[in-house]
């Protein structure tokens, strides 16, 4: 008995050196991708996002963008970052084209890993305001850290954040002003669209949520566009979720629902018996045939320029016929 | 048979062992001699300091912690309630320090991670009060004729943990649709963004009441006989029980506000050096304890950031996968005996 503990102990540590023996490659050519680019000459600088200063090295490629509001900026920028964060380990695949074959992946969006970061020797991260402060603290050891703000309000300073940073400041003012004309034109041309009650809902773990004024795309489709906004959205705090029966009695006349295969795993056919459910067969908006299942991705985070264009586009092109 | 030294010798060598490699090993990996030129001489790349000292080290240090924690609760659990499968998850005082910290940063209206010192010595206290309504309702529910039920007490133990488990979702969705996840992470097991302070937070709940165990260790040991002999030569067993509840309860407190609920490493730990120990009551089990908890929080911390680098499983779970193999061979076990 006791030999064969000591047999065990013996062979577990053989198996871990093996372990980490086979791992050496990877990391190495990490490193090396990450040295080739050095040569960028830049100084640092003072920047201010949100009436806080940051000092960075602008403009750099160097970027780690470790949240997809930042990722979608990217995107819609074309500036291509060393690093990206996943969703259950991948890139979302609306992005993935866009940023690039040669990205990083940094981890997950909650606990980037440090080490892989440190290696990419970025000049700055652009974090998340949803990070744990401890995730913060770790990464400003790394490079100077903003945490790109979640809140759909911000989207302008966000882009032009990145903007900044990249060298691409003109691109997006450009975005930011072909945005605003679109929008001019769309309420324009759809005057109608001030008595349309409208409720976007997003699949979360096979519930269904109801976002607050501010959250999510309901600042857009509320304040900028003028949709008529049922009044439970003001009692909403964020994110809440909402039984079918409940949302029936909200009966608006449009329906949005946005569902994302990645926050949904092992709730794969909840489209298909949403669709089924006789209480949700009987609301207004279904037998209008104005329930829009993914209108855009479901993946869009909805307060940043890339998903509102996304949207704009897509409502001028499917629902304000 | 080997012999208690000897035992204690390869446990020591195990641990020196898997903390060198788990310095050495990580998503970034070093060659053993940048690592000892970094460790030893301070010589080294920035990049490859920082991952050391500043990531590396103190994520390795606090497994360490943590795997003291648990196989130490662990062991006075059992030896408390004289039953082998004893530990700090089955017997639901987990979910209640759990409970205890989510309740608290409900009063305080945000989950945050970097308190300031009364914040963290106020968090520890609603951990600690959360340790003792999960063990005192316990106890309450499992003593019958003033007899503790060893069968009652683990099932109700099950039953408290998942109780408390449900209020900690509860009170986790009341404080912020948005921490949601993020208390989740926590309570799932993680230890990859800790920092030099959280570890110096730990080590000092933990230390002081690690010497207090080791002076009073054979006080433990002694609780294994019976009350009534016990009574006799003067020991006075309510005392000496509450004061090792007392200190199993900082333990686990400590280990799961750091590192969140893990289950199954008192279960494991102890049995294993059991295995290995020929004398048990002595210090020289208690250091092969210490030493061995260490050794398997290392390799799971190991596990858990290298089997899906550079994502991350939580320890939780890395956990299961090990201890779920244990719980059968336990039962099998004693279906063999049975059929003896």
């Amino acid at each position: 008995m006791k030999k064969n503990v000591l047999l065990c102990g013996a062979l577990l540590i053989s198996l871990l050196l093996v372990g980490c023996e086979s791992k050496k490659e990877g990391s190495a050519t990490a490193s090396q991708s990450s040295n080739s680019d050095t040569s960028v000459a830049a100084k640092k600088q003072s920047i201010t996002y949100l009436n806080k200063d940051y000092q960075v090295n602008i403009p750099t490629k160097k970027i780690v963008t470790a949240s997809i509001e930042a990722m979608e900026d990217a995107a819609a920028l074309g500036v291509k970052p060393l690093g990206a964060v996943t969703v259950g380990g991948e890139i979302p695949h609306y992005l993935s084209s866009a940023l690039g074959s040669e990205i990083v992946n940094v981890g997950d969006k909650f606990g980037p890993n440090v080490e892989v970061m440190t290696s990419l020797q970025p000049d700055v991260i652009l974090g998340s305001t949803k990070f744990d402060e401890s995730v913060t603290k770790n990464l400003e050891k790394i490079a100077p850290t903003i945490n790109v703000s979640h809140q759909s309000s911000t989207w302008k300073e966000n882009l032009s954040l990145l903007g900044k940073l990249s060298g691409k400041e003109e691109k997006a003012q450009s975005l930011v002003s072909d945005y605003e004309k679109e929008l001019m034109k769309t309420k324009k041309t759809h005057a109608a669209i001030s008595d349309l009650s409208v409720v976007i809902l997003r699949v979360r773990g096979g519930e269904l949520c109801l976002y607050g004024s501010q959250v999510y795309y309901n600042p857009m489709l509320y304040d900028e566009l003028g949709f008529k906004k049922p009044e439970t959205i003001d009692k909403v705090k964020g994110q809440e979720t909402i039984s079918i029966e409940q949302f029936a009695k909200i009966n608006p006349d449009i329906v949005f629902v946005q569902f994302a295969a990645d926050e949904n795993k092992g709730h794969e056919s909840f489209i298909k018996e949403l669709k089924a459910n006789p209480i949700w067969k009987s609301m207004t908006a279904t037998k209008k045939n104005k329930v829009y299942f993914d209108v855009v991705d479901g993946g869009y985070q909805g307060g940043t320029y890339l998903s509102k264009a996304k949207m704009l586009e897509q409502l001028n092109k499917k629902v304000l016929k | 048979m080997i012999r208690n030294y000897q035992a204690l010798l390869l446990s020591i060598g195990m641990f020196i062992v898997l903390f060198f490699v788990a310095l050495k090993v990580g998503t970034i990996s070093m060659s053993i001699s940048e690592l000892f030129n970094l460790l030893f001489f301070q010589k080294g790349t920035k990049e490859a300091s920082l991952i050391l000292f500043a990531f590396r080290l103190p994520r390795v240090l606090s497994a360490c912690l943590v795997g003291i924690c648990l196989s130490v609760s662990g062991d006075i659990l059992q030896k408390i309630t004289r039953n082998t499968i004893a530990d700090s998850g089955i017997l639901g005082v987990s979910s209640g320090v759990a409970f205890g910290a989510v309740f608290y940063f409900f009063l305080l209206g945000n989950y945050q991670t970097s308190l300031s010192a009364f914040q963290s010595i106020s968090l520890m206290s609603f951990g600690l009060i959360g340790a003792f309504s999960a063990l005192s309702l316990n106890l309450i529910l499992s003593i019958s004729h003033r007899k503790l039920s060893m069968f009652r007490f683990i099932l109700n133990g099950i039953g408290i943990g998942s109780g408390f488990s449900a209020l900690v979702t509860f009170f986790s969705l009341k404080i912020n649709a948005d921490d949601y996840s993020r208390v989740n992470t926590w309570l799932q097991g993680s230890i990859s963004q800790v920092n030099w302070e959280k570890v110096v937070d730990m080590g000092a709940w933990v230390l002081p009441s690690l010497t207090l165990l080791f002076i009073f260790y054979p006080k433990l040991s002694l609780l294994r006989f019976s009350d009534t002999h016990l009574e006799t030569i003067g020991f006075s067993t309510t005392f000496w029980r509450v004061f090792f509840i007392v200190l199993a309860a900082i333990f686990i407190c400590a280990s799961v506000l750091t590192a969140g609920t893990i289950g199954f490493v008192g279960l494991l730990v102890p049995a294993l050096t059991r295995l290995m120990f020929f004398k048990k009551q002595q210090k020289g089990y208690l250091y092969g304890l210490c030493f061995n908890g260490m050794t398997l929080l290392l390799f799971c911390d190991l596990c858990s950031k290298m089997l899906f680098t550079p994502n991350e499983l939580p320890l939780n779970a890395m956990m299961g996968l090990l201890g779920i193999p244990y719980l059968f061979y336990l039962f099998l076990g004693q279906r063999k005996e049975q059929q003896k």
